[in-house]
């Protein structure tokens, strides 16, 4: 396994790897410097040598429609990112009640309880999403930050329970237990005791969570006008009377794939520890 | 004492000057929402009229948007949950009768009687009384007129050597602009695959939308009308005035979508997944010698910095057929010309107000603002607004189409103007629930396209499908509605 | 002990998780199933929904287009869940040794998950477009044919297999990699030093101690599968024809588009069925493997 024909074969296959993803984002980051006729008359490969690159959409992106592109990328990171920590910690709290205490609900049990959560996922978007268009109208919540905000945090629990349960239910209660019958409060158990030992996984967590509404793009669809758009809608909606643009579809994507990546290298120490346990 | 009565005095004037001041502005401290796609097509007017409007009156203009998907389920829910959430909206004339039958617009007649400026009589004839009316009332103001015209590549058809060509293959001289779908397919077949404008590119014969969702229904009842509607029997396109019985199985719809077929051999490689807005790109890059589009394409072609055919493009009324599938006898007749017709697709994007809107009177106010003739001759002569020309004096005047950018305003605007004054003109189905009439043909129309059903199976259960959604929304109100729609009168 | 006044404040750590739940859950549910057993009409006095009992379901089990919608979704997720698991495993296994750049190589191959599907079904419709894409490109450079990816019928499936399998590959191989470092090392050892090849070794201690991976990432994997509708809206809109009409799409054109939405949620509805039947079968035939003994 450590021959040097194993080595070889297994760059080998990275790198084959890396050049199916590498090359399609290659398309589309080259395109959003392509003038508009290069796009029609493609294909057209290599900046320079088979077309005269342009900075101009990105120009436009950054000054004329600098308010357009603001506000979207502002509401998204906004209600990813609160939606996801708010999901992380709640779902958090739930996992460590589920696993640390007894419950009993007529007939349901701690795994039923965790079984239903779990399901909740299964719950495609689309036969909710109209029904709680009407709630989001009736209380006002269209098209604003905090109603999109409570529907991804639903739309995340049953995820961040799953993965926070699994790590919990590995880590013996003796370390709890121990401050708890020096007084501490659960609470303060919970969070001075328990969060430190669960950090990796809370941020696997929050990642995974915020990927997920980053990129979401039904119920932002229908529960959105413009205040609270989002950049996937922004995206889509580059596709008018004419067509794909596809330069700015490209600009735009290429920005919108920034922050979940700045956020990935930031944490992936934790990520894979975090996961670990899913694994057992 | 005599100071406080002084300073009263002072304060009383101040006050009343303010309150003169303040009524001098008609809606002052009033806020009106307008609801429509996102910018630029179609709410770019709003954007450039509003500040000006604003200032004249001292209201406030709220534009809201929401995707071109979610526009009818939002208004219609909006609508009937009885919040009036907008003001005005505006939306296609074709789900006017939807929101007037179900009572939700407020009827303008008044209004439009007593506005000395929106020169309601300049409006073309067929949208003031036939498109923006419902019932006998008036519930919305046209923004833009709508309807498909043919375009194609002068450089193409007009060139004498391939016009001899021409003759010497098919054996006839080639008609500029074609006159029936035949002819189209001919010089379609002509044009396809080699490269006839000397760019080093592959050129091809059409290119013309036909992706589900896409527009391409449009397609279809362009190249329908011909077959099916003859000026003296109305009602040819959709159902039976008399009885709401589909037509569109007949045997001259059927024929129509075998054309719709048959020609996509003959169409710029993945027309079969394009929509319109792709098509008018494609035309405008030079790929194809033929198309069918609204007026965007004559736009794009001679305004947009992607064009490539800058002032070689043709514009003509829609093709037709001598071989017409008439109603009244129940067979094929042929005529020695070609019927054609004119067909208002669409039928245009018109404003209308919500009749539970607290500001009815300054939502009127901004519309007319909008639609009067000088402003609106400015907002269909200016690039992305996606507004066409739907009065008299937008044609007239041709400054403002060659400071747009036109090269033959002239040629553009008469086919145009031949397409909705044309003696067989045709209005798109307007009637409740035209939506799921059109979605139910429009998902047939996908899979003819793509081979995996015959054009005969598919409109036959597209008929089945409309007779279901007619008895489900009342057969004899849906017959009314129609009766209404045509301009016949109602028993 | 804990007492209980600890006890009832560590058991309402689980409340706000369940109110929020339920309050998003229950009525929406409720409304769904009242409009797949009713009819919705819109008038004066607002939404009003009648019921009808099995109207909407006896006209889906007659609706070939449905059936076709199924067929579809049934189809991609198969294809697509086994070669993400085959080829997120081959990933996680080959970056499981120390070699250089490891770190780099995890983070470059987690990105197409990083991007939004939107944005992803309009690249690889960029890519495949059959005039003007780089894959054209490429093939009439070695002078072969052009290739309608997303236009010809029997191909256009494949064409969203190929990005759903590009997108979410890294999603299986985050999970299985996770797996793979939980392994002990002391089983790979002892496996070793009994002289278990590579193949042994992977097929007797690895492949069974990743079981519970496996089965959590295919099952995730599979329930999100089954939701497939942003590329599809953008690649191809369910064409040609109805090829690549998932059951997602399906119901946001029905409920939608036209404006019906009894018979959408009735499809909406029957889709979550599938995928609770599925996620049920599944785990049941897969509790059967969580289990490993080591002999």
């Amino acid at each position: 396994m450590r021959t040097r024909r194993g080595t070889v074969f297994v760059y080998f296959a990275l790198l084959v790897w890396t050049l199916v993803v590498v090359a399609p984002l290659f398309w589309m980051v080259t395109t959003s410097f392509k003038e508009k006729i290069d796009v029609f008359l493609g294909p057209k490969f290599l900046p320079g040598v088979d077309f005269t690159p342009t900075s101009r959409w990105w120009t436009r992106i950054f000054t004329v429609e600098r308010d357009t592109l603001l506000r979207p990328y502002a509401n998204s990171l906004i209600t990813a990112g609160t939606s996801s920590f708010l999901a992380t910690v709640l779902g958090a709290l739930a996992a460590y009640a589920l696993t640390r205490f007894r419950f009993k609900f007529g007939p349901m049990k701690n795994e039923d309880i965790l079984f239903w959560i779990v399901s909740q996922r299964i719950m495609p978007p689309i036969i909710v999403v109209f029904a709680i268009f009407l709630m989001f109208r009736v209380t006002r919540l269209l098209d604003t930050h905090a109603g999109l905000i409570l529907v991804y945090i639903v739309f995340n629990l049953p995820l961040a329970v799953w993965i926070m349960s699994n790590f919990l239910s590995q880590i013996p209660p003796s370390v709890e237990e121990a401050a708890m019958v020096d007084g501490a409060s659960p609470a303060t158990t919970f969070f001075r005791v328990v969060v430190p030992m669960i950090l990796p996984s809370l941020t696997a967590t929050f990642l995974l969570c915020f990927v997920f509404a980053w990129n979401e793009f039904l119920f932002a669809l229908i529960l959105t006008y413009t205040r609270a758009q989002t950049m996937p809608l922004l995206i889509a909606a580059q596709h008018f009377q004419r067509g794909p643009q596809w330069w700015d579809i490209s600009a735009l994507s290429t920005l919108a794939v920034l922050p979940p990546i700045v956020i990935t290298v930031a944490l992936q120490k934790y990520f894979v520890k975090g996961l670990i346990p899913i694994g057992k | 004492m005599r100071r406080i009565a002084a300073f009263g005095v002072l304060a009383l004037l101040v006050v009343g000057c303010a309150v003169a001041l303040a009524q001098t502005r008609r809606f002052e401290g009033v806020t009106i929402t307008v609801f429509t796609q996102p910018p630029p097509y179609i709410a770019k007017p709003v954007l450039m009229f509003a500040p000006d409007w604003e200032r004249l009156t001292g209201a406030k203009v709220k534009l809201i948007t929401a995707p071109w998907g979610e526009l009818y389920p939002k208004m219609y829910s909006s609508f009937a949950l009885g919040q009036a959430l907008f003001d005005i909206v505006i939306a296609p004339a074709a789900w006017l009768p939807d929101f007037a039958e179900a009572g939700f617009l407020a009827p303008l007649d008044e209004l439009i009687g007593a506005d000395p400026y929106i020169a309601w009589g300049d409006i073309l004839p067929v949208y003031r009384d036939r498109i923006v009316s419902w019932a006998g009332k008036i519930y919305a103001v046209p923004m833009d007129g709508d309807c498909h015209i043919f375009y194609y590549r002068k450089d193409a058809l007009e060139n004498p050597e391939y016009q001899a060509r021409f003759k010497a293959k098919y054996g006839y001289d080639l008609p500029v602009p074609p006159r029936t779908w035949k002819q189209v397919r001919d010089i379609a077949e002509f044009f396809h695959g080699w490269d006839w404008d000397g760019d080093g590119i592959i050129n091809y014969g059409v290119v013309e939308p036909r992706r589900y969702a896409g527009q391409a229904d449009w397609c279809f009842f362009s190249r329908a009308v011909g077959y099916v509607a003859l000026p003296d029997q109305p009602g040819g396109l959709f159902f039976d005035p008399e009885t709401m019985v589909p037509r569109i199985n007949s045997p001259g719809h059927v024929k129509a979508l075998e054309d719709y077929v048959d020609i996509i051999k003959f169409g710029v490689p993945g027309m079969l997944l394009m929509d319109s807005g792709e098509v008018r790109s494609v035309f405008a890059s030079g790929l194809a010698a033929m198309a069918i589009d609204w007026g965007d394409i004559g736009v794009i072609s001679d305004v947009g910095e992607e064009s490539r055919v800058r002032g070689k493009v043709g514009y003509a009324v829609l093709p037709g057929s001598t071989e017409v599938w008439d109603f009244a006898q129940g067979k094929w007749v042929t005529l020695a010309e070609p019927n054609q017709a004119g067909y208002l697709a669409f039928g245009g994007w018109v404003a209308a107000i919500d009749r539970n809107s607290r500001n009815i009177a300054a939502a009127y106010d901004f519309i007319s603002y909008l639609s009067r003739p000088e402003n609106s001759y400015i907002s269909v002569t200016t690039s992305e607004t996606g507004f066409n020309p739907y009065r008299a004096s937008h044609f007239e005047k041709l400054a403002g189409w060659i400071g747009f950018g036109f090269v033959n305003p002239a040629a553009y605007l008469g086919a145009i103007r031949d397409t909705i004054d044309h003696p067989n003109v045709q209005v798109d189905l307007r009637i409740p629930g035209a939506a799921r009439y059109f979605e139910a043909l429009d998902a047939q129309l996908a899979l003819v396209a793509a081979g995996q059903k015959t054009a005969k199976a598919a409109l036959d259960e597209v008929a089945k499908i409309w007779e279901q959604i007619t008895d489900e929304l009342g057969r004899d109100k849906q017959l009314k509605a129609y009766r209404l729609s045509l301009g016949l009168p109602v028993p | 002990m804990i007492g209980k006044s600890a006890r009832r404040q560590g058991r309402a750590f689980l409340t706000p998780t369940v109110i929020l739940l339920l309050c998003f859950t229950i009525f929406p549910l409720l409304f769904t199933l009242a409009l797949v057993f009713g009819e919705a009409k819109f008038d004066e006095g607002g939404l009003r929904i009648g019921l009808v009992g099995l109207r909407n379901w006896t006209r889906l089990v007659h609706d070939a287009r449905f059936w076709n919608a199924f067929s579809v979704t049934i189809r991609i997720v198969v294809a697509a869940v086994t070669l993400e698991y085959l080829l997120g495993l081959g990933l996680a296994l080959l970056l499981d040794r120390k070699i250089r750049g490891r770190g780099i190589f995890r983070i470059l191959f987690l990105i197409p998950m990083m991007l939004t599907p939107i944005a992803v079904g309009y690249m690889w419709r960029m890519i495949f477009d059959v005039g003007r894409g780089p894959i054209t490109g490429i093939l009439q450079r070695l002078g072969l044919p052009a290739v309608g990816w997303l236009t010809e019928t029997r191909l256009a499936i494949y064409s969203i297999i190929i990005t759903d399998v590009w997108q979410w590959t890294p999603f299986m191989f985050l999970i299985l990699f996770a797996g793979l470092q939980a392994i002990p090392r002391d089983y790979v050892e002892a496996a070793k030093v009994d002289g278990a090849s590579a193949w042994q070794l992977f097929r007797r201690v690895t492949f069974p101690l990743l079981a519970p991976a496996s089965i959590a990432a295919v099952l995730l994997r599979g329930m999100e599968g089954f939701k497939i509708v942003d590329t599809i809206y953008i690649m191809t809109g369910g064409g040609p024809g109805r090829s690549t009409e998932s059951l997602t799409l399906f119901g946001y054109s029905i409920g939608f588009r036209a404006f019906d939405l009894a018979y959408g949620a009735t499809i909406a509805f029957s889709l979550f069925l599938a995928v609770m039947v599925g996620a049920i079968v599944f785990v049941t035939l897969s509790r059967r493997f969580r289990y490993v003994r080591l002999e």
